[in-house]
């Protein structure tokens, strides 16, 4: 395995995602909920990267996605940065090798502490009456977790792929 | 081979750039920058929304066919008795209309949403997440959209208002997003409440008081008493009433009218 992801060819997919997530993906899924396709992508390149490059890419995305989503400016770009930054950590510091139940285990935890990251500073910046917090769970961090754990693997072959 | 840690300066140098971004947003100075990112990515998204539709369609009508005889008799059903109700209206405006002459008031010809001026635009993207919904708009200040303006599709159907205007582009928060409260009225009891968006495409009609009355079916309309959103705009159609004398107000479930993943314009309501 190379040490580096290629970002002439990761970089075009990460954007390709983000169209087509902010376009097919939505418009198919309108009443499902939707995987965060790029997030799930910078988790198998947090999985995959020797260097921590890929934070400045999660640092785009989540300025994009701000602009794409809503009235709270900054929480994307926060619960991308921290939560790729934390897959980093974990990754280097805690996962030797890599086996099909590391790799599941690591994504589904990322994902939580992504949902987590922006129900937080989702409340902070609104309150704790904006949520609904069975639905929260119930329709979107559920949804998400097992998005993360299925979704990884093909990300991490196409990242692989990639470096080759 | 070992990876290399996330170097703990970078770190909090990508802090420190998010929360100088952060504050720039809010003392309005990234509406320039965000204005032109979407000008930047408004012609590949544009494209990836258009094939978009198209895949859409296809996938909705073939979902269709099986619905279609069904369909077509309850619209005929529906349409039937809209065109009675059509006759029975006209029949009460022109003897409004007699009313007035014969009490000499000034006529004033404008009636439900005819009065209003519409902007035609069209969507240029989506919401990302199932967090919120969202959609972006090609119409924004210079085509005179202003925060908290209704948003509409064909036949007056509301389907979400204004949350932020960019000079080119508006981003719009549907009614189905958790986000969103519109004030409303329903149209036969004349119960005023708040229409609330939940996740997913469900909306609920809130904050009745235990006093007023909800019947099945019956429509809700825009009140009028929001800056930006003008009374009539339809809403949707009550469905599920539930009601306890433990609590404190009444809610129902609402049948919304838009098909929201299928909306390629929109009218801005002016």
């Amino acid at each position: 395995m190379k040490d580096k992801i290629n970002y002439y060819i990761f970089l075009p997919v990460v954007f390709f995602l983000f169209f087509l997530q902010t376009t097919f993906i939505a418009q198919i899924a309108t009443s499902f909920p939707l995987p965060n396709l790029v997030l799930i992508f910078l988790f198998a390149a947090a999985f995959l990267s020797d260097s921590s490059d890929f934070i400045y890419v999660a640092l785009l995305f989540g300025f994009l996605f701000d602009i794409f989503i809503g009235n709270n400016f900054g929480v994307y770009l926060l619960s991308f940065t921290a939560s790729c930054a934390l897959a980093s950590y974990v990754r280097t510091k805690f996962i030797k090798d890599i086996s099909f139940v590391k790799i599941f285990t690591f994504s589904v935890a990322m994902a939580f502490v992504y949902n987590l990251l922006y129900l937080s500073l989702s409340i902070v910046a609104f309150g704790a009456d904006f949520f609904s917090h069975t639905d929260f769970v119930s329709r979107k961090i559920f949804f998400d977790l097992i998005y993360a754990g299925i979704l990884v693997y093909p990300a991490m072959w196409l990242i692989s792929k990639g470096k080759q | 081979m070992q990876k290399s840690p996330i170097d703990f300066k970078i770190f909090i140098f990508i802090l420190v750039v998010i929360f100088i971004l952060i504050t720039l947003n809010g003392w309005g100075y990234l509406q320039g920058p965000k204005n032109a990112v979407l000008s930047l990515l408004s012609p590949a998204e544009s494209r990836f929304q258009s094939s978009s539709n198209v895949f859409s369609d296809f996938f909705y009508t073939i979902d269709k066919i099986g619905k279609f005889k069904d369909e077509n008799e309850k619209l005929q059903q529906e349409n039937r008795s809209l065109t009675y109700s059509l006759a029975a209206l006209k029949e009460v405006q022109k003897e409004n209309e007699d009313l007035k002459k014969q009490l000499k008031f000034k006529s004033d010809l404008c009636g439900g949403t005819d009065c209003i001026n519409f902007e035609k635009g069209r969507i240029i993207g989506r919401s990302p997440d199932s967090y919120g919904e969202y959609i972006i708009i090609n119409l924004g200040e210079k085509d005179g959209a202003r925060k908290d303006q209704a948003v509409v599709v064909d036949g007056g159907i509301m389907i979400g208002k204004i949350s932020e205007v960019f000079n080119d582009y508006s981003k719009v928060m549907l009614i189905i997003s958790p986000e969103s409260c519109v004030n409303s009225l329903t149209q036969t009891t004349r119960a005023n409440g708040l229409v609330c968006g939940k996740y997913g495409t469900s909306v609920k009609l809130e904050k009745i008081g235990q006093t007023e009355e909800l019947a099945q079916d019956d429509l809700l309309i825009t009140s009028g008493l929001e800056a930006g959103i003008p009374k009539g705009l339809l809403l949707g159609k009550i469905q599920g009433i539930q009601q306890s004398p433990n609590t404190i107000f009444k809610s129902a479930d609402i049948e919304v009218f838009a098909d929201f993943s299928h909306i390629e314009e929109v009218f801005l309501v002016k």
